[in-house]
């Protein structure tokens, strides 16, 4: 709740002033979680690395243009976005199969329960199914936690079609999965 | 949520994240570095060269939207303030009169206070500045003069049915007219709203061309036809406008729409012209030279989509629109037989095209 409060007045001072420490701090606050968002889909770190910068001078581009910040995270999300599917044309996560499976057991080491081996492939092989939308909504909802109305932002559509879409992927999942994890 | 969606909800979670953060892809500092260096570097030039100040207006809005939740303010602020100007202008009576006028339908004696309300809502909707809302209310209003029309084609008095809806036909227009100005409007007051606005009437536009149609089956009288015609170019210009906004704004380097979008939205102006100029083309008599000329312009102009020159996309979409616009049957008239005219428009208008590619 806190850090909420304080990065409301960060975006507060980026709107009113341009103030590059809060442009700093938000930077500081995001810039892992958005270059592992951008390398999912370039799958190459040194694009990764260019675009992460490129999104950050487009934000504070929007800032200086005193354009609106409804919700900040859906805001630079939805920027990365469009980066990547313009200059890389890549809207899907790029992550190969045996990536994913290498990183699944890892969950075993960690003390985690999630079901039994073939239940964690299942999983994997599950997601890794999904059309580009769903994965996209599905990692931006489940793995980077952003809340329903920023993805909304990001994928430029209204919050109950978002809503409805990770209900119907949730419920496609299960049936791929089966009642097993 | 039940016990069982709930942990697979949990688990399907933790699956992801351990996933998602996985060290071998995490940003290295030498990286980080490089990446804070080039951001900075520019970030800092950059504020050198601006230093308007910021007005005590913007501040305290600002401030004060971090703090009311848009649905707050959108919902019970706004609505509060609507209610209000009601108790200001009116009497008690008012609110009852508004909830009534809510089902009547042109030509009954509520329908004025359904309108007037309706206009206050766009009036309040524009003091908050979000044109999205506005354009929102505007559709919305639209997409109810079209359900009046098709509920005054019912009317079996054939004269109180044509100027029924005649009234809602007008009234539609005028949203569009509307839409269409904000448009123009929003380019030098809010450019930052421009290309979501844009983006929203294009898209909502062609499901108006749907119902239009659809309604114009129904409607029975030859006058109300013809009004619902005009109506139908009014929103194709409209849209049109819209998908000219979104292209031009994505060339120049706007992140508001992704090159997926702007190339969904010119399909979709491309489909909807070909469905149109399709049944055209098909009528007998119209010259194979013809036919093959109108499907040249349609594959180059899904050739243009798929290189993303959406703006010679757009030429292409215009040319197959003009040619639809050109040879359309007159309300009442069916589909034309005028074979030879179809054939001319056609080589006139692609012929346009051709020279303009050389």
């Amino acid at each position: 709740m806190r850090e909420e409060l304080e990065e409301q007045l960060l975006i507060y001072r980026l709107e009113t002033t341009q103030d590059e420490d809060a442009f700093a701090e938000l930077y500081r606050r995001y810039k892992s979680a958005l270059y592992r968002f951008i390398l999912f889909r370039v799958s190459n770190a040194e694009i990764a690395e260019d675009v992460t910068a490129d999104v950050f001078l487009k934000l504070w581009a929007w800032v200086v243009e005193r354009r609106r910040i409804t919700h900040f995270r859906g805001l630079l999300y939805r920027i990365a976005r469009n980066t990547v599917i313009d200059q890389y044309h890549a809207a899907k996560p790029t992550i190969s199969l045996e990536e994913a499976e290498m990183v699944a057991p890892i969950t075993e080491d960690l003390g985690i329960t999630v079901g039994g081996a073939i239940d964690r492939e299942v999983v994997t092989r599950a997601v890794m199914e999904l059309d580009s939308d769903d994965m996209e909504l599905l990692t931006l909802f489940y793995a980077q936690g952003l809340r329903v109305k920023e993805i909304a932002t990001v994928v430029n559509k209204r919050a109950g079609a978002v809503r409805v879409q990770l209900h119907r992927i949730r419920k496609l999942l299960r049936g791929k999965i089966g009642e097993n994890i | 949520m039940g016990y069982r969606n709930w942990k697979f909800d949990k688990q399907l979670k933790r699956v992801l994240r351990l996933w998602w953060n996985d060290p071998r892809y995490a940003l290295s500092e030498n990286a980080e570095q490089r990446i804070r260096e080039r951001v900075f570097s520019e970030v800092y030039r950059a504020k050198k060269k601006q230093e308007a100040p910021v007005s005590l207006y913007i501040r305290v809005h600002t401030l004060a939207k971090l703090f009311i939740p848009q649905n707050v303010w959108r919902f019970a602020l706004q609505p509060a303030l609507v209610v209000a100007l009601v108790l200001g202008v009116g009497t008690g009576g008012w609110i009852t009169s508004v909830q009534a006028a809510s089902k009547s339908l042109p030509g009954d004696a509520l329908y004025s206070i359904k309108i007037a309300s309706e206009k206050t809502q766009v009036a309040f909707a524009s003091l908050s500045n979000d044109e999205r809302a506005v354009t929102g209310l505007r559709m919305v209003f639209a997409s109810r003069r079209l359900d009046e029309v098709k509920k005054v084609s019912r009317v079996k008095n054939q004269k109180e049915k044509e100027a029924r809806a005649s009234v809602a036909v007008r009234g539609f227009k005028e949203q569009i007219t509307n839409l269409n100005t904000s448009l123009k409007d929003l380019k030098t007051t809010q450019p930052e709203s421009l290309v979501q606005v844009a983006k929203t009437v294009g898209e909502k536009s062609g499901s108006f061309v749907d119902e239009l149609s659809q309604t114009k089956a129904g409607v029975g009288s030859p006058i109300v036809e013809h009004q619902l015609q005009e109506a139908t170019q009014l929103v194709k210009q409209t849209s049109d406008a819209a998908v000219a906004v979104v292209v031009a704004n994505h060339a120049s380097g706007n992140m508001d729409v992704s090159t997926k979008e702007v190339a969904a939205m010119v399909g979709d102006q491309l489909n909807r012209a070909r469905d149109t100029v399709d049944i055209l083309v098909k009528q007998e008599g119209v010259g194979n030279a013809a036919r093959r000329q109108v499907a040249q312009v349609v594959r180059d102009a899904e050739q243009l989509i798929e290189k993303q020159e959406f703006d010679g996309a757009l030429t292409r979409v215009r040319a197959i629109q003009e040619i639809a616009d050109t040879v359309a049957p007159a309300p009442g008239e069916g589909v034309p037989s005028f074979a030879a005219t179809i054939t001319r428009v056609i080589e006139n208008v692609t012929s346009t095209i051709i020279g303009e590619k050389r």
